[in-house]
């Protein structure tokens, strides 16, 4: 079922980066917007045609109802959405937001957190910044980025944090699990927790190391950022109950090609991380590219998150 | 006891279980009662994986398995379990996230040390225990806040303010006991049956 939206104005933009623009967003009839818990995330309803929803992180105190900001990477080898947030989005613009969810909230019996992040998988540890330090919770963030791009975000989170606790690596991937490995994750008290926001590869560098050292899954936690290129191939849907078959076009997800269609397919985070969407696959091999289903899910292959995945060996029949 | 009926995930009631070695860890740290079969597995699948140093602390000395290397195991005996539970505590305030901690004893040290571990911010996944003996509980007063120990039966009297407390299927995980609550405390006098011993 589509879930009810907010309609909300562009107040405010703001080029921070190359590529990286933040967009500040209130409610449309000037009413209070819904608190979040820190790591939240919209589903953005993106305007034009085909209908797109994006999934951005809320960039700002979990406890400000009067606006949320998001921070748009842009994406060249999209599907179009970001680009409509850098290039068309004004302000003054309105657009339909879905209200708050998080899906990587920290845990509140942490006595300390480690946060790592790469790249604009900085965004959900704003909120995390400012409920940690409301809460007078420890932390140390780690932000791999380069240098050019960390600026205006840097210097508002070095103000945010407390002294010392943010640091900036910009000499890549092994200077970063270098530190995190000699310096970091080997000397943390009982009780902290880990949590980890990027690229897919950087979270399994960062967690597998975290796991040799001893770490227990329960004190690990990431959110994979949804910006990955992978490779999209074309290929079609076969919907057992009506006999619809559908073409799904390298620039649709699946769940957008069902739901142009106009399928009511249920969703929630369309990152593949909650499991509403949750599709039986009656025939066929999925490309699972989601964090829901287990390994013993993926490989019986009974069952696909539309969101998010595609099809590795056709033809795909899906219980719909 | 074996575990029916409701999932670990969905309560806080303790389970029976062995305790096993995690290969996961990166330093051990066994609490034992005196040898016993399950300790002796432990120690041998440690000695096998060898992931990290393991500090062995009994109240009955316990023979040294053979180390992989002598600086990788400690052993310390102590005078009984209450000094076993205090060490615990210390070694736990100046750990670090890789710890894991294994328990081998009678119930009510078991609880003790799941209580301490609970307040050092060990995780589920970071402690194993091992009941051995007889099945007594640990009861927390609702009323007094005194925790009555050895308690057999599913109806006893408070240690400290007297009151015949019925024991519930609550456990803290904090407390490390049973709630009890008073019996009649609905209707002064009426009292159920006191000596139901369970299994």
């Amino acid at each position: 079922m589509t879930p009810s939206t907010i309609a909300v104005r562009v107040a405010r933009t703001e080029a921070i980066a190359p590529g990286l623009r933040a967009l500040t967003l209130v409610h449309a009839d000037g009413a209070a917007l819904p608190s979040f818990a820190p790591g939240g995330h919209v589903v953005v309803h993106l305007p034009g045609a085909p209908p797109r929803r994006n999934s951005y992180s809320l960039a700002s105190s979990p406890s400000r109802t009067d606006s949320y900001r998001i921070v748009v990477r842009l994406d060249r080898a999209g599907r179009g959405g970001s680009r409509a947030l850098h290039e068309q989005v004004t302000v003054g613009d309105r657009l339909a937001i879905e209200a708050p969810q998080s899906l990587f909230a920290p845990d509140r019996t942490a006595a300390r957190h480690v946060l790592v992040a790469g790249g604009v998988g900085i965004t959900p540890f704003i909120s995390y910044a400012h409920e940690l330090m409301y809460a007078g919770t420890p932390f140390e963030l780690h932000w791999s980025s380069r240098t050019r791009d960390s600026g205006a975000l840097g210097a508002e989170l070095a103000e945010l944090c407390p002294p010392g606790s943010l640091r900036v690596h910009s000499g890549g991937r092994d200077a970063l699990l270098h530190v995190l490995g000699d310096d970091i994750l080997d000397r943390q008290p009982l009780g902290a927790h880990l949590s980890v926001c990027g690229p897919a590869a950087m979270i399994d560098d960062v967690l597998g190391m975290a796991r040799r050292l001893g770490w227990p899954e329960s004190r690990l936690h990431s959110e994979r950022f949804a910006l990955e290129a992978g490779r999209r191939e074309p290929f079609a849907v076969e919907l057992s109950r009506s006999g619809l078959v559908l073409d799904v076009p390298v620039e649709l997800t699946l769940l957008e090609a069902l739901e142009e269609a106009g399928l009511d397919v249920p969703y929630l985070c369309r990152q593949g991380i909650c499991g509403e969407c949750r599709t039986v696959v009656l025939r066929g091999v999925p490309d699972h590219r989601d964090d829901y289903l287990t390994a013993g899910d993926r490989s019986v292959n009974s069952a696909i998150m539309p969101c998010v995945s595609r099809c590795a060996e056709g033809p795909l029949v899906l219980d719909l | 006891m074996e575990a029916v009926g409701v999932s670990p995930c969905h309560t806080t009631l303790p389970r029976d279980e062995e305790i096993v070695f995690d290969v996961g860890g990166s330093s051990h740290l066994v609490l034992a009662a005196g040898p016993s079969a399950s300790v002796d597995r432990l120690l041998a699948s440690w000695r096998w994986h060898g992931n990290g140093p393991l500090e062995l602390i009994g109240w009955t000395r316990l023979p040294a398995p053979a180390a992989p290397a002598a600086d990788q195991l400690s052993e310390v005996v102590v005078a009984d379990e209450s000094d076993a539970i205090r060490l615990l505590a210390r070694r736990l305030k100046s750990a670090v996230v890789g710890l894991r901690v294994y328990v081998s004893a009678p119930e009510t040290t078991v609880r003790r040390a799941q209580a301490v571990a609970a307040a050092a911010g060990l995780l589920h996944d970071e402690i194993g225990v091992e009941i051995r003996g007889a099945r007594v509980r640990r009861v927390y007063c609702a009323h007094c806040h005194a925790v009555t120990e050895q308690v057999s039966t599913s109806a006893g009297r408070c240690g400290g303010c007297e009151r015949v407390l019925v024991v519930h299927h609550h456990f803290s995980r904090r407390h490390g006991a049973h709630l009890g609550f008073q019996a009649d405390a609905e209707v002064h006098g009426e009292v159920p049956g006191r000596n139901q011993g369970w299994a």
